[in-house]
């Protein structure tokens, strides 16, 4: 059941039966190939995203996952106004994205870490300000954010010295910056946190959750880092080759994909898999430790009737790895799409 | 007036750009003038081998050596940049930020960044045409100075709509850089009078790739020698070609997809 | 050494044809050397102007498209971004010196461009009635080593100022400086017997005349004999210093860009 299904306030994004397909040209191989297609091209159409529907209601933040290529990215484009649907809908804040009018434009923001929009000679602030006089922000208004801004993400030293002699994390927080300043009701972050250490991840991490609780602000989110998501956001679409293949509660999806728990054990005295193999399914076993998964529903049951029969050293329970479910999802549509084609 | 605003931020950050980088101003003034010195020995050798070109003396010509230097300022100055920016932000993708901006894109994406060294050419192009008039004896008179004015504005205009179509081009084709080049070496046409030219080549350079526009007609303009179609021209080549290029960037921005979908 | 050129003229060339819109354009470029022509026709209407009839300018213009596609080099725009953008590091390590691919690269566009200019060429010489070509063994011969040192001093001055990247970030300016020299001193502009004689003497001994008018003049019979051997001398001469200037920069350059660690 979609997630999205249970919130009662109007959708602030609508997509529905959403399609953008585009011609690429096709390169052949090699010496020939190359004066053949110089000669006659040969083109072949891409379905980027290929009839998606979903709603997103005020303030949520959603994550959007998909390998590459999938169409995430395809997807944020349309709903910023920069592509044209090839047939279906989408409305956000009630506005047609591609008619791309500046009501609309003053009310978003998109951020893509792999490109940036500052100024690449001069310092970041030279940048704001310039978007302060394109989003025509108040002078009071611009300083508080700025003063906020600067709370939230330490910006004072780095907003003055020039963008190229910044780290990329600290261009990362100015790029941030200079997308936020007109305080967007809708946030559409494609990769933010890419190329980033761990510690720089976390940071713009919470950020982007303390901008979205302070002006409930709606964020649908890309990333190849799993934490970005699992850390950030409830709800996840999941679109492979441009279909939408889930759409709903992040936990929801690791019942249905990974309806187990992992036991690990340290054992006292060496045992054989066969043994433990009435417990649940026995991934790996080399004489002292063993890697289990126990159904879910039966995973305490499980637990205690195997403590009480085999001498354990140590055990720990984890959730199975976020990582591994969505690679099982995706090996799941290739599944499918091989069953569909015979 | 948020535009008046916004030009003033470009131009201060391509003051403190062009700060940043001193060494540049030097060696471009350098170039620069190397450049107006080969301008004025080309029109020179030709002279050594003849008294006209085109029906035009050598100071007449002299002036339409100012006038090509002074607009190839311009075009460096202002264009130039410009243009390449937006054939680099096409190919890497960075022209999506311009086109969420509340702004009119044409403007945010043509008028961003100015080449200030480049006055140093459109300063020795006006000294050119001054000298030159001198030579020849022939002060202007007020409105004399004010078609050539409105004359220097339709070229500065039409040379924009010229290089915004071409930049347009590169939502399209990869390498239109050489579509540059390829103008930079049809306004070199624009050296003579029109005059120079025979046949179809006069026709193309007027009416196709206007450079008549651009160096030609405004001479004539300070020369006194203006005529009313001419001046007439100017005005509607000039309304027509920035209407043109105005529709066809619309027209890009439409069916542009980013090179990644 | 050949392999090696082989593979790298086949991608060089590859490239080449990914934009199919680029040779035409280049093509166009040559515009330049046209407009000259015809701005010297028109001059030429009445009679004869410093010794050329139309058929001579048109003559002199059509070899001039074929020298200049030939001694045309930008391999310092190219070795100048790779500089600054750190990009010839990986080229530093591998076991053949950037040279040769700029030189394959070179060689490729050439190639291309050489086979659509050459028919256009040869067309325009025989339906114009008076153009005449000076075709002798020796002059085709010499032609033909002019054209190759032509192409050495072109190439080699250009490369020696792509090189100076390593220590300014303006070495374009010097490109560009180094064009607008060639336009008017290489005899693209004018024919270099237009100059006024004084500075046709120092024209003999610039390199500039050696990247193109040279060449134009030998096959147009108007330089022969000791005045052909001369010139051969001059150019190769200037091929040999560049050669040498090319040599010592580039040890120079390199030493300090690895200083740099960039």
């Amino acid at each position: 059941m979609p997630f999205a299904f249970f919130i009662s306030m109007a959708y602030q994004i609508e997509v529905t039966h959403l399609s953008k397909h585009y011609q690429v040209h096709e390169k052949e191989p090699g010496l020939m190939g190359s004066l053949r297609s110089f000669v006659a091209r040969k083109y072949r159409a891409v379905k980027a995203v290929d009839d998606v529907s979903f709603n997103i209601g005020q303030g949520e933040m959603v994550g959007f996952l998909g390998p590459n290529g999938a169409g995430k990215t395809t997807t944020l484009k349309v709903l910023a106004g920069l592509l044209y649907p090839t047939s279906g809908k989408a409305t956000v804040l009630g506005f047609t994205p591609n008619k791309r009018e500046n009501a609309y434009l003053k009310q978003f923001t998109l951020v893509m870490g792999q490109k940036q929009q500052l100024m690449w000679d001069l310092p970041a602030q030279e940048t704001f300000l310039v978007n302060q006089a394109i989003y025509e922000i108040p002078r009071a208004q611009y300083d508080a954010t700025i003063k906020e801004l600067d709370d939230l993400l330490e910006l004072g030293p780095i907003m003055k010295k020039q963008v190229r002699k910044l780290s990329l994390g600290e261009r990362m927080k100015c790029e941030l910056a200079a997308a936020l300043l007109h305080r967007p009701r809708v946030l559409f972050l494609d990769e933010p946190t890419i190329g980033l250490d761990v510690t720089m991840q976390a940071r713009i991490r919470e950020f982007i959750a303390e901008y979205n609780r302070r002006y409930g602000a709606t964020v649908m989110l890309t990333s190849h880092y799993m934490a970005d998501v699992t850390a950030l956001c409830d709800r996840i679409i999941v679109i492979d080759k441009g279909r939408l293949f889930y759409d709903g509660n992040f936990r929801a999806l690791i019942e249905r994909v990974a309806p187990y728990k992992i036991i690990k054990l340290q054992l006292a005295q060496p045992t054989t898999a066969e043994a433990l193999a009435q417990f649940g399914q026995v991934e790996s076993c080399n004489g002292l430790t063993a890697v289990l998964h126990v159904p879910r529903a039966t995973a305490t049951e499980s637990a205690a009737r195997l403590l009480s029969q085999v001498k354990v050293e140590d055990v720990t329970f984890e959730e199975p790895p976020v990582e591994d479910i969505i690679r099982e999802v995706f090996a799941g549509i290739g599944k499918d799409e091989a069953r569909g084609a015979r | 007036m948020r535009y008046i605003k916004l030009i003033g931020l470009f131009l201060k950050a391509n003051i403190l750009v062009e700060l940043e980088y001193r060494a540049n101003f030097i060696a471009h003034s350098l170039v620069s003038l190397g450049w107006v010195s080969i301008t004025i020995i080309g029109t020179t050798v030709f002279f050594t081998q003849t008294d006209t070109i085109g029906g035009w003396t050598f100071y007449e010509t002299l002036v339409i050596s100012g006038l090509f230097t002074l607009m190839g300022g311009l075009i460096q100055m202002l264009l130039q940049p410009n243009i390449q920016k937006i054939i680099e932000m096409v190919r890497v993708g960075t022209m999506d930020f311009v086109l969420t901006k509340p702004v009119n894109s044409q403007f945010m994406a043509s008028m961003r960044y100015a080449q200030l060294f480049s006055l140093v050419d459109v300063i020795a192009g006006g000294v050119i045409i001054a000298f030159a008039l001198g030579r020849i004896g022939f002060s202007p008179d007020g409105l004399t100075l004010l078609l050539f004015a409105v004359m220097l504005l339709m070229a500065v205009v039409i040379v924009y709509s010229i290089w915004m179509v071409m930049a347009t081009c590169s939502f399209w084709f990869v390498k239109v850089g050489n579509l540059t080049e390829l103008f930079n070496s049809v306004y070199d046409t624009g050296r003579f009078p029109v005059s120079t030219y025979q046949g179809v080549l006069r026709i193309v350079l007027t009416l196709v790739i206007p450079i008549a526009f651009i160096t030609t007609f405004p001479a004539q303009a300070i020369l006194g020698k203006l005529e009313p179609g001419m001046f007439v021209g100017a005005l509607v080549m000039g309304a027509v070609m920035f209407a043109f290029s105005a529709w066809f960037w619309r027209y890009a921005i439409g069916r542009y997809s980013s090179a990644s979908s | 050494m050949g392999r090696k050129y082989l593979a790298l003229f086949r991608s060089a060339w590859m490239l080449s044809l990914e934009y199919r819109a680029e040779g035409v354009v280049w093509m166009m470029t040559n515009l330049m050397s046209i407009i000259m022509l015809v701005v010297w026709l028109s001059i030429s209407h009445g009679g004869p102007v410093g010794g050329f009839s139309s058929g001579d300018f048109v003559a002199y213009y059509m070899v001039g498209l074929i020298v200049r596609q030939v001694t045309g080099v930008w391999a310092s725009w190219g070795l100048s971004d790779d500089i600054r953008e750190g990009a010839l590091s990986p080229q530093l390590v591998r076991p053949i010196h950037p040279i040769h691919r700029h030189v394959a690269a070179n060689w490729a566009e050439h190639v291309m461009r050489l086979t659509m200019l050459l028919p256009i060429v040869a067309v325009v010489l025989i339906i114009t009635p008076d153009a005449r070509l000076y075709l002798t063994p020796i002059s085709i011969a010499a032609f033909m080593l002019s054209l190759l040192g032509a192409w050495l001093v072109s190439f080699l001055s250009d490369y020696a100022i792509g090189i100076l990247s390593f220590w300014t970030s303006q070495a374009t300016a010097f490109t560009q400086a180094m064009q607008g020299l060639k336009v008017v001193f290489s005899g693209i502009l004018a024919p270099l017997q237009m100059f006024p004689a004084a500075m046709q003497g120092a024209l003999n001994w610039l390199p500039f005349r050696y990247m193109l008018a040279f060449c134009n003049e030998i096959l147009l019979g108007q330089t022969r004999d000791e005045r052909l051997l001369f010139g051969l001398a001059v150019q190769w001469a200037w091929v040999l210093f560049f050669f040498i200037l090319v040599r010592i920069l580039w040890k120079l350059g390199a030493r300090s860009y690895g200083a740099v660690g960039a």
